[in-house]
């Protein structure tokens, strides 16, 4: 399934916040508000969670391993799908495809199981990256009612 | 996160409460790590009842004190998680790393 663009947007959030761990949990706060608005159910909701969790994780472990840097994440609502962007500048990946790998970590206590999550959760995501640059994650889902 | 944490004989009994994310992961570690060394500990035991979510971050926390667990030639019980956390324990590969059991009712002697 392709993303959304070019419907009309009905609604959008934007956050922008410092890679902390205690605003992983702002930022998933932030889009279920937003995914309330649309007739998810409670399974659904907790998948949209888990999703945002696992994608402003990565923005805390990897893309700034070493000091905060910023993140941005994004929800919008149009014609019917929930989209999430999450967005930073930090380190990047070399291999994108490597990454979403089921079990595919470069630290030892980190499942690498991340994107495997977001792909179970969500109808779709997409992944851009470049070295030194930053990454940035693009996801919807659909409400099933 | 609220960690709480008890011992018995040779039981850590860790209950956990809020959120198992990448910071209650990490408040949850320094607490199970910190019992363990102090009290010694062949049998971790982490309720899982007042858990309200959890993510590969949480699950990776979890993990992680197994493997202190088994160091120490141990075993990992969870206790009382709700059929959503157990759902993700599952979906993470996990579920027969450690026993989960329904209450402390069942935790079983040893």
């Amino acid at each position: 399934m392709r993303g959304t663009e070019g419907e009309e947007v009905k609604n959008e959030v934007e956050l922008r916040l410092p890679s902390l761990p205690e605003n992983v949990a702002l930022a998933r706060l932030l889009v279920a508000g937003l995914a309330g608005q649309l007739p998810f159910t409670l399974q659904e909701m907790e998948e949209i969670k888990v999703a945002v969790s696992e994608a402003v994780t990565n923005c805390v472990v990897h893309a700034y391993p070493d000091r905060p840097g910023p993140v941005q994440v994004t929800g919008r609502v149009r014609d019917g799908v929930l989209e999430v962007e999450v967005e930073d500048w930090g380190r990047g990946m070399e291999d994108v495809e490597k990454a979403r790998e089921p079990s595919y970590s470069t630290l030892p206590d980190h499942l690498g199981l991340g994107f495997a999550f977001m792909e179970n959760f969500m109808d779709g995501v997409e992944v851009w990256s470049e070295p030194g640059r930053g990454t940035r994650v693009r996801m919807w889902k659909k409400s099933s009612k | 996160m609220r960690v709480k944490a008890s011992f018995t004989g040779r039981e850590v009994v860790v209950s956990l409460e809020g959120e198992l994310d990448l910071r209650g992961g990490e408040e949850f570690r320094q607490v199970a790590e910190e019992m363990m060394r102090e009290k010694g500990c062949y049998r971790l035991v982490v309720n899982l009842k007042k858990v309200t979510f959890l993510d590969s971050a949480g699950i990776g926390a979890l993990l992680g004190r197994l493997r202190t667990v088994r160091q120490r030639g141990g075993e990992m019980v969870l206790e009382s998680p709700s059929p959503r956390i157990k759902t993700l324990l599952e979906a993470a590969g996990t579920g027969k790393l450690w026993r989960i059991v329904a209450g402390p009712g069942s935790r079983g002697g040893g």
